[in-house]
């Protein structure tokens, strides 16, 4: 029996230089705006793509409850709102109990964490205590509120995996797929930072870029039956995902055993994004591994580290390059997606091209 | 398309079996698996006034603290508790050199981590100006990232495969078992440690204070007169292996892991659907997987936290899927832990999947302690465990948190399956 396709058939995303696929499409071409100056502690100049409080007209006037919302927890929401609209769900959209959330953090909920700790016992009193923002200490908020929102009662789980959470989150997704679990899953990573974050984050140089850029970027993975169900076809899909696959060990020889895994041949690979900081870091072995001119980008140099997002954010530019450069990626169908996970582990998530013959 | 030896489903053709090896908890009954199961046992209660800090501007509430533990300065309680609970279930498990190395995962859930040395940074960095971080901040800062636990636990199993953490604050760790389940069944690892960590906290407390869910007095899970729940602190482990792998190293074999669900209720961020249907989904999705039918469970532990809402909520899915589902004899034995140690948050999931697989192992029904008035006519275990007379073959863990998450997990005796 050969396995159904799964097909990324919305997309959505808020980064700080804004909503949505042209965002990420900017900072891919180096015309996106300039990553914003802060100085958390007096003489230390950092540099952040910084999002901030958002507001989102388009969800503040469809969501009552858009006023309760921690920043966090709004940007996977807004996220959300762009990747299900792409796809083409909304309320009125049925088997939403089949369809549910799936995300990936690295510090969550942290920053409401720190408002709720304000509170003090003054005279034998609780002060300060706000049962809202406790509402915001848990790290699966945005989830929460995306499934409350849009009544999606699937499958709901949020990773907190470090750097390899949103591409956790898609290894898991495509397992509860595959079996059925679900019909369509949203799924990848959300970062917000605080100064807590700029002054005590650990920066590792071999896999941490430079400057923390706060963001969300979601996919709605989808089975092929649940789109053609709704009256779409994979062709009006951004493209289909192969697999993931988690493998330990030096990211080079990770990703040929990934791509053996999966049964690929790497010359049909035109685009390979590493999580890597900088093209510096790219280990040799990888550029002779793929199609002879496929393109290999380390994208947090221009989109920043998001951490727990990034996974989610990488798959978005990949989709973002379709095309550029004749069909597919590089005039290949395939693409490969890095992200390091804890310890030695990597992720690697294969997209192919939805306009290639599935075989 | 799956990896390779995969059906289409993602498992390993055919998908292995899974089994429970070791077991490790530290609690407020103490530090051992043992500790724990003469308490359920006996149905006593571990819940005592809170210790940690003066809880009379909370009402002077209980909690379930672990107040045997000699703190050591400077470790987080929650990683404390974790250390402790890593220590017996590795010698449980039996895993040696042999079981290092990048077959070997770990999956670990929390709600808050290490939550305790963070109230430091916290109120610290809250307003500017910062002072200059200092090397007891940057180190508090590390241990309190979510993963870190998981990272802890990882280098002292020697485990370099798989390693992931859940933030789903009271369904953490049964979905860390759900997700060890899976790495396991697609091969991805040989063999997990799964399980949960939560340290008692303030901070928690404050919480759950301020939203008027603590109870005034004991925890009555599934009593008419319950008014809240209590809170508690556990690390709860789980080594997680193939039947074929357990078998070959003559490992013990607590029971098996037949198969989990987990589902959104998407109906409200703190407050279950009074229906239930999430955690339906759950169970259900559950019960598909491990290809049995409602009819087939002996045993629910269930969530059970003392709260109007989360039981209220519990009763109704129950009644709905046990009466639609021609059970024939009725409900099925149910009970709830968090009467003994607590609501244990983050590791509450896998310590209810611990009790359950006692329960399994020993044939000897859980208790709950302090039901007097049982909020409706089933068969609630109630006063001290029972002896079920080699009928008890399978059980259903659920739990159910905020955000709307619900999850369950049917564990089996292993002998039951005919393969001891």
């Amino acid at each position: 029996m050969s396995a159904e396709r799964l097909l990324v058939s919305g997309l959505g995303s808020v980064t700080w230089d804004g909503t949505g696929l042209e965002a990420i499409g900017r900072a891919i071409d180096g015309t996106a705006a300039t990553f914003a100056v802060e100085e958390p502690l007096e003489g230390l100049s950092v540099e952040v793509g910084r999002i901030g409080r958002i507001k989102d007209p388009e969800s503040a006037n469809t969501y009552k409850r858009w006023g309760q919302l921690d920043t966090y927890s709004r940007y996977g929401f807004v996220a959300a709102r762009v990747a299900l609209a792409d796809a083409g769900i909304d309320l009125d959209s049925p088997g939403r109990d089949q369809m549910g959330v799936m995300l990936g953090t690295s510090f969550g909920c942290m920053e409401e964490n720190q408002r709720f700790d304000r509170y003090e016992v003054v005279d034998g009193i609780v002060k300060g205590a706000s049962p809202l923002v406790f509402k915001g200490t848990v790290d699966n908020a945005p989830a929460g509120w995306i499934a409350v929102a849009w009544k999606l009662g699937g499958p709901n789980a949020t990773f907190v995996s470090g750097e390899g959470s949103a591409l956790e989150a898609l290894w898991s997704a495509e397992g509860l797929l595959r079996r059925r679990r679900a019909s369509a899953l949203l799924v990848g990573g959300v970062e917000r930072f605080a100064d807590i974050h700029l002054l005590l984050a650990e920066r590792d140089p071999q896999r941490h870029g430079e400057r923390l850029a706060e963001g969300a970027a979601i996919v709605v993975l989808e089975r092929e039956d649940s789109l053609v169900a709704r009256g779409r076809c994979a062709e009006d899909a951004h493209a289909e995902l192969v697999g993931v696959v988690r493998c330990c060990g030096p990211l080079d020889e990770a990703l040929s055993r990934a791509m053996q895994q999966l049964e690929i041949d790497p010359k049909q690979v035109g685009l390979v994004s590493l999580a890597v900081p900088t093209l510096e870091q790219v280990p040799k072995g990888v550029v002779g591994m793929c199609a002879e001119d496929a393109l290999v980008v380390a994208d947090k140099e221009v989109l920043g580290e998001a951490h727990g997002a990034w996974g989610g954010l990488a798959l978005s530019a990949a989709v973002c390059r379709l095309g550029k450069a004749g069909p597919g990626w590089q005039g290949q169908p395939l693409s490969v997606i890095h992200t390091f996970g804890e310890g030695s582990e990597h992720f690697f998530a294969v997209l192919r091209a939805t306009g290639w013959s599935q075989r | 398309m799956p990896p390779t030896g995969s059906a289409s489903n993602g498992y390993l053709s055919p998908a292995p079996r899974v089994v429970v090896t070791g077991l490790g908890m530290v609690s407020a009954a103490g530090t051992g698996v043992d500790s724990a199961w003469q308490l359920i046992r006996a149905g006593r209660s571990a819940l005592a006034p809170v210790s940690l800090f003066d809880s009379t501007p909370y009402g002077g509430a209980m909690s379930g603290e672990a107040l045997h533990l000699e703190r050591v300065e400077g470790e987080d309680r929650s990683l404390q508790l974790l250390r402790l609970a890593s220590d017996e279930v590795l010698a449980d498990a039996g895993w040696g050199d042999a079981q290092r190395g990048v077959d070997t995962g770990v999956v670990l859930g929390t709600c808050q981590g290490a939550i305790e040395n963070a109230r430091g940074i916290h109120r610290g960095f809250a307003r500017r100006p910062h002072p200059s971080p200092t090397a007891q901040d940057r180190q508090a800062f590390a241990e309190y990232r979510p993963g870190y636990g998981t990272r802890l636990l990882a280098a002292r199993v020697h485990a370099e495969g798989p390693c992931a953490t859940v933030g789903m604050v009271c369904v953490s760790s049964s979905v860390a078992i759900i997700h060890a389940l899976d790495l396991l069944r697609r091969g991805a690892a040989k063999r997990v440690v799964a399980g949960g960590f939560e340290g008692f906290s303030q901070f928690v407390f404050s919480g759950f204070h301020c939203i008027g869910a603590l109870a005034a007095g004991p925890l009555r899970p599934f009593d008419e007169e319950r008014d809240g729940t209590v809170l508690g602190e556990a690390a709860v482990l789980l080594t997680l292996e193939t039947l074929e792998d357990a078998q070959s190293r003559g490992a013990r074999i607590y029971a098996e892991v037949m198969g989990g669900g987990y589902a959104a209720d998407a109906f409200h961020m703190t407050a279950p659907d009074p229906e239930g249907r999430g955690l339906e989904r759950a169970v259900r999705q559950a019960l598909d997987d491990a290809g049995l039918e409602a009819s087939d469970i002996d045993y629910i532990c269930a969530h059970g936290t003392g709260t109007v809402f989360n039981d209220g909520m519990e009763h109704t899915t129950f009644e709905r899927m046990f009466a639609e589902l021609d059970v024939g004899e009725g409900m099925p034995a149910i009970s709830s832990m968090k009467s003994v140690f607590g609501h244990t948050l983050g590791a509450a999931g896998a310590l209810d999947a611990v009790a359950s697989i006692l329960a399994l192992d020993e044939g000897l029904l859980p208790p709950s302690v302090a039901l007097q008035k049982p909020i409706a006519d089933w068969d609630f275990v109630q006063g001290t465990s029972r002896d079920c007379n080699g009928h008890l073959k399978v059980a259903l863990s659920t739990n159910s948190a905020f955000g709307g998450n619900n999850s369950a997990l049917v564990l089996r005796r292993h002998s039951s399956a005919g393969d001891a």
